[in-house]
């Protein structure tokens, strides 16, 4: 069994990847998206003791889901539009 | 308004003929004129069933989620609203305002679900469920096989 700020940083962790993974769907979420995470991480903050891994729980799966599938599409539109 | 208006239209699309015949398709024009006043009505109820809740049980998990939800739908507005006025950024409408009605109805879904739980609270849960089931109903009639907005 994980203990409370473990498994805090993990759900957080999911919903990270789970709003990456919205974000990717459809760009206009990225305002709804910054709101349910920032409400994640305020109510996990007093029940965490190491904030700079929640931190880090927050945003790198977010931005890594949307690095690696919204990337993918933006290097293949700049080397398209880069070999006319 | 031209925001509001594309999220009603966008939601309440007219009922197709086939489904629903031709007498109750042409009420669709007056029931999504209805639907503005019926959604006002309805997140008034959902915010004094959340509201009630709250003071009665803030432990309550379904009257939590739908504070939380209210929250995200406020959180949200606001931001987009602020964009809107500092940087002229234009506010969500038709398609890619979709999630503020899936929003809204987890979050009325939530509030009238713990009002159920509740004996205070029974008219005010059975509204809420007859809001939901006549908005199923409206959508059934609005199925299509060979149309696709947008």
């Amino acid at each position: 069994m994980l203990e409370e700020g473990k498994l805090r940083t993990v759900r957080v962790a999911l919903a990270s990847l789970s709003l990456g993974l919205s974000f990717c769907a459809n760009f206009s979420f990225a305002f709804v998206d910054g709101i349910v995470m920032l409400i994640f991480l305020v109510s996990a903050v007093p029940r965490v003791e190491n904030r700079a891994k929640l931190a880090a729980a927050g945003l790198l799966p977010g931005a890594l889901v949307a690095l690696l599938i919204c990337g993918a599409g933006q290097r293949t539109s700049c080397i398209l539009a880069l070999s006319r | 308004m031209e925001s509001w208006r594309g999220l009603v239209s966008a939601s309440f699309e007219t009922l197709n003929e086939r489904m629903a015949g031709h007498w109750l398709s042409s009420l669709s024009e007056a029931y999504r004129q209805l639907a503005t006043g019926w959604t006002a009505a309805a997140v008034t109820v959902a915010r004094l069933l959340v509201l009630l809740g709250w003071r009665r049980s803030a432990a309550d998990r379904l009257i939590r989620f739908a504070a939380f939800m209210l929250l995200v739908l406020a959180g949200t507005v606001l931001v987009h609203w602020v964009a809107f006025k500092t940087t002229h950024l234009l506010l969500p409408k038709n398609r890619t305002g979709l999630f503020l009605v899936v929003l809204f109805t987890v979050f009325f879904g939530a509030a009238v679900a713990s009002a159920l739980q509740t004996k205070g609270s029974r008219l005010m849960s059975a509204i809420g469920v007859a809001v939901l089931a006549i908005n199923a109903i409206y959508f059934l009639g609005c199925l299509r096989l060979t149309y696709f907005k947008e």
